[in-house]
């Protein structure tokens, strides 16, 4: 691969992955600022609008109990984000000490570990965080911890991959040369050279954890009515989809372009501390 | 190539067993009594609920409970649904027909998709048409299968009338007409991969010596893109292809339930709202059967093209 078409698809995807990146933080203002940007309170029922069309009193229209759907969706913006970052949290916690061991000792260690990854690979991942939802019961905290241990193996092959390669580095040497115990060379010296694919797998990880979320709301597996959230919102406007769309519309809407966001960005920032990566 | 074949399939037992072992454990901790579920709230005494009890071996601890089941498992006994009141085994077979061709449809329309804007956007690399592809790519994988469902009854459904968005049809071609929406549906969030795969692999083909060759030999574009380049390059195609259709499995738990179509996806979000413990057991465990065979099929596969990986 000699002719690299650097100048024009890196600068692009740049572009996007910065526009991307202002989307994000949009999003997180809206979630943060949500009780002064809603204008109507999510919650309060109105049934004499019921199933309201968009208007200026209600942008986005209202659903079956005469709620406020832009006001549902700016606080749909929460739980989901919430749930997502707690996914990610999670299998980080779990996954990056794994995948640093793995990589770092190799042998016995690394296959007991990663086999170990592996069963946990054999389920198909929405249907074992379903499993457990479905037995440990239904909820936000719940489906976030389920969907959590659900995301480790991916983490942890990723970490284990680097961890592989930086144990051979010089400073590793250096620091074991210095009588440095391993931990201390685990988590001070490798653990920061690991940071940058550990940040873009969780970029995407953060899209795949928003889709799982909301997929486990609909299911009516994640958060409870009625607290306002995307996945459920969706749920609710199934019902009365040919009256109204609005409502799914809009709360699938936000989902998409919210992935799509966290998807850019998460391909932008592994152009950059990828190099391969931008001759393709 | 036999060798690396049985050790792989020899693999497959621990896991088969774990999953089997966690699925089973894990509905067992759900709350809920099942013998009070079984019938159904009505006013019962406590005789009846220990005579269910004893007939299904709930009374026992939940390591025997695992063994008895496993045993009848592979005498074809896979129990009776506790709500339906009919044998599993026979629930999972009227299902698995429709699952299995919603997947295997979805399958060849998302790979059919995806190899020709895989195509598309490597012959015109970095131009309008290789952004709008990629642009379709990642609004595919991006848009829960639930939306892409609800857009796709609206759109196709409602608005233009083209399709049916609801029930499986009878006969041959017209359960095929039903099932071309929820495919096409599924199809959506596996198309980014597949084409990104394409692309790339045809452009790596491209640079290649024979490539050049056929090019200084003054064949037309589309010999040499259709009988050499895509040739070559549809080898990891059709692995990624293969592998995706693990991910379809759970993809048509989501479509069924939002379609209502009555396959084993429908019937596993059935189970569990019901607390039915033997339909979900069974069911999440022939779903994850597939999901570890198929993927295994894909590990042979590719072991198969490439023999470096036999010797890992």
């Amino acid at each position: 691969m000699i002719k690299i078409n650097v100048a024009k698809n890196p600068f692009f995807r740049n572009r996007l992955a910065v526009l991307s990146g202002l989307i994000l933080l949009v999003i997180l203002i809206i979630a943060l600022g949500a009780p002064w940007i809603a204008p109507h309170d999510p919650n309060v029922q109105n049934l004499g609008d019921s199933l309201a069309p968009p208007s200026s009193t209600y942008w986005l229209g209202t659903d079956k109990l005469g709620r406020d759907v832009f006001s549902r969706l700016v606080f749909g913006t929460r739980p989901t984000l919430a749930g997502a970052l707690l996914v990610v949290l999670l299998s980080e916690l779990i996954g990056v000490p794994l995948g640093l061991i793995s990589g770092y000792y190799g042998g016995k260690v690394d296959q007991v570990i990663m086999r170990a990854l592996d069963l946990l690979l054999a389920f198909p991942a929405l249907l074992l965080a379903i499993l457990i939802v479905a037995t440990f019961g239904s909820g936000l905290i719940n489906a976030a911890i389920a969907l959590g241990i659900v995301y480790v193996p991916a983490i942890a092959r990723v970490v284990r991959s680097v961890a592989l390669v930086q144990r051979q580095q010089l400073y590793v040497e250096a620091a074991r040369a210095l009588g440095y115990d391993d931990r201390r060379i685990l988590f001070r010296h490798i653990l920061p050279n690991v940071a940058s694919p550990i940040f873009v797998q969780s970029t995407i990880d953060l899209a795949y954890a928003i889709l799982d979320i909301a997929a486990l709301s609909f299911l009516g597996l994640g958060i409870q009515p009625p607290e306002p959230d995307w996945g459920s919102m969706l749920a609710e406007g199934k019902a009365h989809l040919l009256l109204s769309p609005y409502v799914s519309l809009a709360s699938g809407a936000a989902i998409m372009i919210t992935v799509v966001a966290f998807n850019l960005f998460g391909d932008g920032l592994r152009a950059q501390f990828d190099p391969r990566q931008k001759e393709i | 190539m036999l060798q690396y074949t049985i050790k792989r399939i020899l693999a497959l037992i621990p896991i088969l067993i774990f999953v089997s072992f966690v699925t089973f454990e894990m509905v067992r901790l759900t709350p809920g009594d099942p013998a009070l579920i079984m019938v159904g709230g009505r006013h019962t005494t406590a005789e009846t609920l220990q005579n269910i009890r004893t007939k299904y071996g709930l009374d026992r601890d939940p390591i025997t409970q695992y063994v008895m089941w496993l045993g009848n498992f592979f005498r074809g006994d896979w129990g009776e649904s506790y709500r339906l009141k009919q044998k599993v085994s026979a629930l999972i077979l009227a299902r698995l027909p429709l699952t299995l061709k919603l997947i295997v449809l979805s399958t060849i329309i998302s790979t059919v998709f995806a190899l020709v804007l895989g195509i598309l956007s490597a012959m015109y690399k970095n131009s309008f048409i290789d952004y709008i592809a990629s642009l379709i790519g990642l609004v595919g994988v991006s848009s829960p299968v639930f939306f892409s469902a609800v857009i796709g009854v609206l759109v196709f459904g409602y608005w233009l009338r083209w399709l049916p968005t609801f029930g499986s049809g009878s006969g041959f071609w017209d359960e095929l007409y039903h099932l071309l929406l929820p495919a096409i549906v599924l199809a959506l969030s596996m198309i980014a991969l597949t084409a990104r795969m394409t692309r790339s692999t045809l452009l790596e083909v491209f640079t290649s010596d024979y490539i050049e060759a056929a090019r200084a030999k003054g064949l037309p574009e589309s010999t040499i893109i259709f009988k050499h380049a895509l040739r070559n390059a549809l080898i990891p195609v059709l692995t990624v292809a293969s592998l995706q259709m693990g991910f379809l499995l759970v993809g048509s738990v989501l479509v069924e339930y939002t379609m209502g179509l009555g396959g084993l996806g429908s019937l596993i979000t059935d189970a569990i709202q019901g607390r039915d413990y033997p339909l979900i057991q069974s069911t999440v465990l022939v779903l994850v059967v597939f999901f570890v065979f198929i993927n295994l099929l894909t590990d042979l596969l590719y072991a198969f093209i490439d023999p470096r990986i036999r010797y890992d």
